[in-house]
């Protein structure tokens, strides 16, 4: 990432303003703002002086950012069953710890704007490409058609200048992200993701809703060319949340909220904890894609890169504050060394209504066992993982891609795929356009019916997935640690 | 802007002998206390030379320019170029220019200490402290690097690497490196020299007959010999093929060779490398005490300087020893200046004498010992020119195999057999507090995985269970007129060389069966397992099966059609289309039927069914998935199933034989990675959904030589499938 000295904090936080009774701004509302120092800071409250200036020999602690949900892309067509939006990919420079980053953006935020609509809705987007680089949208973990899914198998990137309508109607509901699926790494590590939310009308709605999304840096330069930093597994990275470090959350006592968190970065994992003196308890409702079966209270919840977990938080009036923490975690995909980082910070509102901590939420879950393992006489694709950080070259079944051999599964007909890790370094397996249940790892079944289309496959295991390849196409098949991808593991799996 | 007032001197330069790592394992610690391991300030600017002055500007009172340091690099006292200097903990390098200079920044955020250090392949490293601080401003530094003394010292003796339960002192390099003294401890490669079957197959010994009795109730010969890893001479029992008694001629026949044998073949190049003065060429039974006991151990491979591809194997040529040539003025560090060679180019403390070296990271390191191409050894024998033209066979081969496939230039041998080690900072893993660690004595925090584990998973450690992430099985069945056709598909989706490994005598077997619900099918055709799934015995047709000596009641007898070859492709001549299908020389048997004897009478057997027709029958046991223990080797021949092998022939004719006798590799049909067999099984099926069930079994050793020795000679199990 390349950085420039920055003016002193300011506006760190211009496309994260507070607006609206869920606390997430839409983009019209913040792009003026955002070409307005004065409005910015107004919005962000930076202008609120203290009334002791720090001692002039002592450090300073850096000022902490307020935690808002990315602002809200505008929906432009006032029809109840359709989202229509625009996205813009450009260059825009931001702050990251009182440094410029001359980095890319969606509609000149990072990240870009949450594009929330209704399970059954149709969303259409007028893509444009203001970038010198051709580029797409990849709409990660949605079941949207192949010429759709944004990748350039078979297909083109949008050339700079260019424009391209992605649109696609959605039966699922969930926390989801958008992405390019060109350069991945390099033009994702820019800046380039925001998120998707299809809301499902049977859920219930919490008092209030936070997205947070998790995105660690250094791990690229704007400069340099992609895939010159295979070796990074373990590099030190800043970790930010909705492009803060260490920001602040303020909750009310009495109020539920549903707490939407994405991890986009590059490579680095992110093992949230959490530190309270007691209530509210933080239970996770969903993951990648939709609810859980059931509510999951953990101690801590591994989000690999591209990862989501949705969760519930119920805030009560002896709340004693929370922090979310990033656990080290090695980029090998294992508990590792090192102190605890702190994402986030939630604090009591000050004056907060002192109410009781609300009930829990309906949340309809289904409850579903998991589906049984049929045994390994029941493969019907199997990918095997190998590769070297010292290399920087990351395989699956011994090709690099594209180089490749292409798998097929039958359309409509369940399928097992199983992924065999025989390499040091976790991999996330994502498979495009279509979800599936992990049935075992290492021949142990799931604690949870677990759905997802993103699924970490630790170091040296055998993950085995069931799958409904329910929807036509090439689907790119890939590690989601985005330098193991440059470095070759990726491959395309058939439904036909 | 931290100040860093602390001091030391390290390497040639220092006087510091005892930079000791500490103790976890409740020993007496010998770490010096912070005072000792320093010097003065005054000593420091005087012995590494920073009054040198230099033109940079560096040494400013600005926090940006104090970071910055101007190093001077010599080797014996000229300016070296390409000369490495790193700050500890940072893992980013510098290289010194013509004139041996490098302007390095400092990164002041580090934990632990603050150092320089300055490296060469043809040096030992070493390192200063430096200060961030403008009143102790280091604004020039300068490294005087030496040169290594080149060759191999044969009287230098091997620091032993340690035991469990013990850390010993400074002396073992278990003792700072605590946990790759206890994964290397369980590893295959500490029992190179000590493992039983090795030290019989060089002797022509079975160590498992240990008393005269059942020695020479096997037919061995109970004489006195030299017992393995000791000087002592004892009665053992002399049984079968070995490579002394093979090698050489004049012994053998009515006394042991041990003490006579001048023949050694290139057994101890690779089983026991670390035998104590010249390296190669020596006779396994010179291996005793830490030779013996840690067999390939840390001080032997991080003596290695260098590699020397296609060389003769191991310590013999491959692997260029570097023994330190230079004797040790410092109290408390041996006889000889400390040298040991690694990964990596930041370890300054001097108790290592560390010099870098990149061949650790590469499988040609490994292939020192796991590639050899043979000759003919036993006397008198010699190789068929027309199959082996260039004189050799390949006995060893999993390093070709591996650079011939997909992960040659992808994945070297330590991305699967050495796995990263994420809890430990660095190797040296005394204390569990990490932080503690970070500095010279203790190294550096390295970025997690960078340390690898030294326990070199695979199929001689079960529990990592590396055999089942080896090869995967298929099943497609079908049925049609009351004829169940299975059709197995065996692929090798792990192993990033062939399975099983290019080692000599492993083999892997396949055993299928069906099923009824609970009612056992009869096979009635398709493949079997080969020969080297073992047989009692073997009649031809015709013949009268009905008298069979040494048959005994619960024996199966297996009926076999001769089909012509089996057209594979395999490694080297195998794969290549130098052979054709005769000259892969596995012969296709198509299984007809079988019956367990169960009556004897003389030479006489009666069995369960009658025996149909056919061109072969085979006696072995029952196959040991049909009831019996699946860990349990039998002899399996001729049973429904197949095999992966590579098959030595010794000029006798005798296959699966121990490799010194070898003169042909009458077939290779192992997987290479990536690639599958399919194999086809037939089934009278009574039902119209039976349930076919597969077994993948790894054998290290073929069950007639483990019987002949009475070595534990368990199968593993790789994969059970059922569809």
């Amino acid at each position: 990432m390349k950085r420039s000295s920055c003016l002193p904090l300011a506006a760190a936080v211009l496309v994260f303003a507070c607006g609206g009774d869920d606390a997430t701004p839409s983009t019209d509302e913040v792009g003026e703002a955002a070409e307005t120092g004065a409005d910015a800071e107004t919005e962000t409250g930076t202008e609120s002086e203290t009334d002791t200036e720090p001692e002039p020999d002592l450090p300073t602690e850096p000022e902490r950012g307020s935690l808002f949900s990315p602002a809200e892309a505008v929906d432009l067509d006032p029809a109840p069953d359709v989202v229509h939006v625009e996205l813009t990919a450009a260059p825009h420079s931001f702050e990251i710890a009182g440094e410029m980053v001359d980095g890319w953006a969606y509609n000149g935020q990072v990240p870009g704007p949450t594009i929330r609509m209704r399970r059954g809705d149709a969303l259409v987007v007028d893509f444009h490409n203001d970038l010198e680089d051709p580029t797409t949208v990849h709409w990660h973990g949605l079941h949207v058609p192949f010429e759709m899914d944004g990748v350039t198998w078979q297909g083109a990137p949008v050339e700079p200048g260019g424009d391209f309508v992605y649109t696609f109607t959605l039966d699922q509901a969930g926390t989801y992200w958008y992405h390019p699926h060109v350069d991945t790494e390099r033009q994702a590590d820019l800046g380039l993701y925001g998120v998707l939310i299809v809301e499902d009308p049977d859920e219930p709605v919490a008092d209030r809703e936070l997205v947070v999304v998790f995105d660690s840096w250094g791990e690229h330069d704007a400069d340099s060319e992609a895939g010159g930093h295979h070796g990074l597994d373990g590099a030190d990275l800043t970790w930010t949340t909705n492009g803060l470090i260490d920001p602040l959350f303020e909750a009310n006592a009495g109020e539920s909220i549903r707490l939407r968190a994405v991890n986009v970065a590059n490579a680095g994992y992110v093992d949230l904890t959490w530190t309270t003196g007691g209530e509210p308890g933080v239970r996770q409702i969903a993951s990648d894609q939709g609810l859980l079966p059931e509510l999951v209270e953990a101690p801590s919840v591994v989000l690999a890169p591209s990862d989501r977990a949705d969760f519930e938080w119920l805030v009560g009036p002896d709340f004693a504050g929370l922090e979310v923490l990033n656990q080290p975690y090695s980029l090998l995909g294992a508990p590792s060394q090192g102190e605890p980082l702190r994402l986030f910070e939630v604090e009591l509102a000050e004056g907060g209504t002192g109410e009781p901590a609300p009930g829990p939420l309906a949340w309809p879950f289904d409850g579903l066992e998991p589906t049984p393992d049929p045994g390994a006489g029941v493969t019907d694709v199997l990918y095997a993982f190998h590769g070297d950080p010292h290399t920087g070259d990351w395989t699956i079944n011994g090709e690099l891609f594209p180089d490749i051999t292409i798998e097929s599964l039958s359309l409509g007909a369940w399928s097992v795929v199983e992924l065999r890790n025989v390499s040091q370094a976790a991999h996330p397996f994502h498979l495009h356009g279509h979800a599936f249940e992990v049935l075992s790892v290492d021949g142990e079944p799931p604690p949870w019916r677990i759905v997802e289309d993103t699924f970490d496959v630790p170091p040296y295991a055998t993950a085995r997935l069931g799958l409904l390849p329910d929807n036509p196409g090439d689907w790119m098949a890939h590690c989601h640690i985005l330098p193991h991808v440059e470095g070759g593991m990726m491959t395309v799996l058939r439904v036909e | 802007m931290r100040s860093r007032a602390r001091a030391w001197v390290l390497g040639s330069l220092s006087v510091v002998v005892t930079a000791a790592c500490g103790d976890s394992g409740g020993e007496e610690s010998e770490a010096p206390a912070e005072d000792e391991v320093g010097s003065t300030d005054t000593d420091t600017e005087t012995e590494t030379g920073t009054e040198t002055e230099t033109d940079t500007e560096t040494g400013t009172d600005t926090g940006e320019a104090s970071l910055l340091r101007t190093v001077t690099v010599t080797l014996d006292g000229e300016p070296v170029e390409g000369a490495t200097v790193i700050q500890g903990g940072t893992g980013e390098p510098y290289f010194t220019d013509a004139a041996g200079q490098v302007v390095v920044t400092l990164d002041d955020t580090i934990p632990g200490d603050l150092a320089l250090m300055a490296t060469h392949p043809e040096a030992r490293t070493i390192g200063q402290s430096v200060y961030v601080d403008p009143a102790l401003a280091q604004d020039a530094l300068l490294f005087e690097l030496t040169r290594i003394a080149v060759g191999d010292n044969e009287l230098y003796p091997y620091s032993p690497p340690g035991v469990p339960g013990d850390n010993g002192t400074t002396a073992e390099c278990g003792h700072c490196h605590v946990r790759m003294k206890l994964d290397w401890y369980d590893s295959p490669h500490r029992q190179s020299a000590s493992n039983p079957a090795v030290q019989d197959v060089y002797a022509g010994a079975a160590a498992a007959l240990d008393d005269q009795a059942s020695c020479e109730a096997a037919g061995g010969s109970w004489w006195s010999g030299l017992v393995p890893g000791s000087a002592e001479q004892a009665p053992r029992c002399y049984l079968g093929a070995g490579a002394l008694p093979d090698l050489n001629p004049d012994c053998g026949q009515d006394a042991a060779c041990d003490t006579v044998a001048t023949e050694f073949g290139q057994c101890a190049d690779c089983h026991a490398p670390a035998i104590e003065g010249p390296a190669g060429g020596r006779s396994l039974l010179e291996a005793t005490g830490t030779a013996y006991e840690a067999g390939v151990h840390c001080d032997l491979c991080h003596k290695v300087e260098g590699v020397e591809p296609g060389a003769a194997a191991g310590v013999a040529g491959w692997l260029h020893l570097n023994r330190p040539l230079e004797r040790s003025d410092k109290i408390g560090l041996g006889e000889w200046e400390v040298l040991t060679f690694g990964p990596y180019v930041d370890v300054p403390n001097p108790r290592m004498g560390a010099s870098p070296r990149t061949h650790f990271l590469t499988g040609e390191f490994c292939g020192s010992c796991h590639q050899l191409d043979q000759q003919a050894l036993v006397p008198g024998t010699s190789l068929d020119p027309g199959r082996w033209p260039e004189g050799t066979l390949p006995v060893h081969s999993t390093y070709e195999e591996w650079k011939a496939g997909p992960f040659g230039d992808i994945a070297p041998c330590s991305s699967c057999h050495m796995p990263a080690e994420t809890e430990y900072a660095n190797s040296a893993d005394l204390t569990a507090d990490f932080f503690a660690m970070q500095g010279v004595a203790r190294g550096w925090v390295r970025p997690p995985g960078a340390t690898r584990r030294h326990s070199w998973v695979g199929p001689r450690t079960p529990s990592s269970g590396m055999l089942e992430l080896a090869a995967a099985v298929f099943i497609d069945a079908s049925v049609e007129g009351g004829v169940l056709t299975a059709e197995l598909t065996v692929r090798n989706v792990g192993a990033g060389h062939a399975i099983p490994t290019g080692e000599p005598l492993r083999s892997m077997l396949l055993f299928v069966s069906a099923r009824c619900g609970d009612e056992a099918l009869a096979a009635v055709g398709g493949d079997v397992v080969p020969d080297f799934g073992g047989a009692l015995d073997r009649q031809p047709s015709p013949a009268d099966w009905s008298s069979w000596p040494g048959a005994e009641v619960g024996d199966v007898v297996r009926v076999l059609d001769a089909l012509g070859w089996v057209d594979y492709e395999g490694f080297g001549p195998f794969g290549d289309g130098s052979f054709d299908a005769a000259a892969k020389g596995l012969p296709r048997y198509g299984f007809v039927g079988q019956a367990t004897v169960v009556a004897v009478n003389g030479d006489q057997v009666s069995f369960d069914q009658p025996l149909p027709a056919g061109d072969l029958a085979v006696r072995g046991r029952p196959a040991p998935l049909s009831g019996g223990d699946a860990t349990v080797p039998e002899a399996v021949a001729g049973a429904p199933g197949f095999g992966f092998a590579r098959v030595l022939a010794d000029a006798e004719g005798a296959t699966m034989a121990p490799h010194h006798r070898a003169v042909d590799v009458r077939s290779d049909n192992r997987l290479l990675p990536q690639t599958e067999w399919t194999s086809t099984h037939l089934f009278e099926s009574a039902c119209a959904e039976p349930v076919v069930e597969a077994t993948l079994v790894h054998r290290a050793y073929p069950v007639a030589l483990a019987t002949e020795r009475g070595w534990d000679n368990p199968q593993q199990v790789m994969v059970e499938v059922s569809l």
